[in-house]
């Protein structure tokens, strides 16, 4: 093992302390009355901009509202704009304020207050080009890697998850706490069957019990819910068990998962619980009291360009490649032109959207109709099994750094294209 | 070292020392040789069935309700007797802990 510093990376040093890696202007919608007014200033602006915001209508729910100003907070926006309707319960000018604390930059507008929502597009606009241009002159700076809390969140597993990516992500997390960075390890559900193992290997008996009453309610959450985190993909590809899967979920090195050490360090810092009732407020909570540092993942690039493809309109497949060639907004290099390859694999496999044509288990029970997953590169059921994933949100995807933290409230969908994402960059992004 | 032990024909890998199943790096042929490149040389074992990459095959006798073990833990108990070079998967291999059966993920496997 390599024992030399890591080097400093590029960041973003934000008033308030944050560090973020990223450089977006957030849109945030405080009910889904104002996420079509959003949507509009987001199309406007498809470029360093990210659209999330409060899923549900007139309603106040303070677990989503706090978890929209951790994530608003995040170093990794240079600023937000709050778009509100003006008659809801998630006040948009409160929930500006709130942002605001951390020392974000932050506005907010309402349809009602401008007079509609051609007007509130118009000022929107305005406002979000002053942001975009406050953005563009923040300066990147060398930044210690111990700024950084890094989430890890699950993406697809196959057989092969167990056997490279984990371990890797393992080391990699190794290297960052050593450094005194922060790792984080979500979803609980991942680590059924782990509670005994990775509380043995916590640094105090608190931690242990922390791991191993986050892990028994994700149990008990299951077996009352009757869905397990394992799936026809999972099968196909030839994990047998829960367990089997959640040991390859374990980063792992030399035996020694990160994540132990990655729980005590986030406890010490925070002073708080990482995994419990509220799994995934509580992550952004602990995120938020940390400063808004950043966590997370070097996806975007591809993601975005999915999404841009997405967004744009309903002709030709998710890649485009029945439209305008081949350059994406990073240009035309191979990983990117073999996921959109693999893309279309996944989107001819389930033209329709509805799923049932892309799963391997189905077409087998119905006899037939196997053939048109026939030509999936190989790990063919989990390919199709995350075809399906990937048709039925193509509708409404939101991709950016929040994945992970819309999913629990709201969309599921959105962390099932996540997924998709994921694994197809794993594979074939090399 | 051979060639058969210094990895590069490897065709399996063993993910601890102790585990009793491989899992396959390419998909395999009954008859065909697993082979992991471990020290051990005796993990290696000829395939009773078809395979597919990915999947587990038992490279020791595993006794009915006896543990499965995969990354030195272990991950499910056999429903039955299971010979080296067997494929272990949802037909012959349930969770421990969560008690479950192939029919419970709609799988004929």
């Amino acid at each position: 093992m390599p024992t030399e510093k890591l080097p400093e990376i590029l960041g973003y040093r934000r008033l308030g302390g944050r560090v973020g890696i990223r450089n977006h202007v957030a849109i945030v919608y405080t009910t889904n009355c104002t996420e079509v007014v959003a949507r509009k200033l987001y199309d406007r602006f498809p470029v360093g901009t990210q659209l999330f915001g409060y899923p549900e209508g007139c309603s106040y729910r303070d677990a989503p509202v706090e978890k929209i100003v951790a994530m608003a907070q995040h170093a990794s926006y240079a600023a937000v704009l709050v778009v509100g309707l003006g008659c809801e319960g998630t006040d948009a000018g409160d929930l500006a304020r709130r942002i605001g604390e951390s020392g974000q930059t932050v506005e907010s507008i309402t349809i009602q207050s401008e007079g509609g929502d051609l007007r509130t597009v118009e000022r929107g606009s305005r406002i979000l080009a002053s942001l975009l241009q406050h953005a563009s002159v923040a300066d990147r700076a060398p930044v210690p890697v111990s700024e950084l809390v890094v989430g890890a969140e699950c993406g697809g597993s196959d057989a092969t998850s167990g056997l490279v990516a984990n371990p890797l992500v393992g080391r990699v997390a190794d290297r960052l706490i050593d450094e005194g960075g922060t790792y984080m390890h979500a979803e609980p559900h991942e680590l059924m069957g782990c509670a005994g193992v990775l509380a043995a290997r916590a640094v105090d008996e608190n931690v242990a019990r922390d791991v191993r009453a986050a892990i028994e309610e994700a149990e008990r959450e299951s077996f009352e819910s009757g869905l397990f985190h394992i799936g026809f993909g999972n099968i196909e590809g030839g994990l047998t068990t829960i367990e089997e899967k959640s040991y390859g979920c374990l980063p792992r090195q030399v035996g020694i998962p990160a994540t132990a050490r990655g729980f005590a360090r986030v406890r010490a810092a925070a002073d708080g619980r990482l995994l419990s009732a509220d799994r995934a407020v509580r992550v952004e909570d602990l995120l938020r009291r940390l400063g808004g540092r950043l966590a997370i993942r070097r996806l975007r690039r591809s993601s975005r360009l999915l999404h841009d493809r997405l967004r744009g309109d309903n002709r030709g497949t998710p890649s485009g490649d029945q439209g305008d060639g081949e350059s994406g907004p990073d240009g035309p290099d191979p990983g990117q032109r073999r996921l959109r390859r693999n893309t279309d694999h996944a989107w001819r496999a389930d033209p329709r959207g509805d799923g049932r044509r892309s799963l391997r288990g189905d077409d087998r029970r119905r006899g037939g109709e196997a053939d048109e997953i026939r030509d999936l590169p190989p790990f063919r059921g989990v390919a199709a099994a995350n075809a399906k994933a990937y048709a039925v949100s193509r509708k409404s995807i939101t991709f950016s750094v929040t994945t992970r933290s819309i999913r629990s409230h709201a969309r599921p969908e959105y962390a099932a294209v996540c997924a998709v994402i994921v694994t197809l960059s794993r594979r074939w992004n090399g | 070292m051979s060639k058969e032990r210094d990895g590069s024909n490897r065709t399996a890998i063993l993910l601890r020392e102790g585990d009793n199943v491989v899992t396959l790096l390419k998909d395999l042929s009954e008859g065909d040789l697993a082979v992991t490149g471990a020290a051990d040389a005796t993990v290696d074992v000829r395939l009773r069935e078809d395979v597919r990459f990915g999947h587990k095959v038992a490279v020791r006798p595993i006794g009915e309700d006896e543990d499965v073990i995969k990354y030195g833990m272990p991950i499910g108990q056999a429903l039955s007797d299971i010979e080296p070079g067997t494929w272990v998967h949802v037909h012959n291999c349930r969770s421990t802990r969560y008690g479950f059966r192939q029919e419970k993920y709609g799988v004929h496997a």
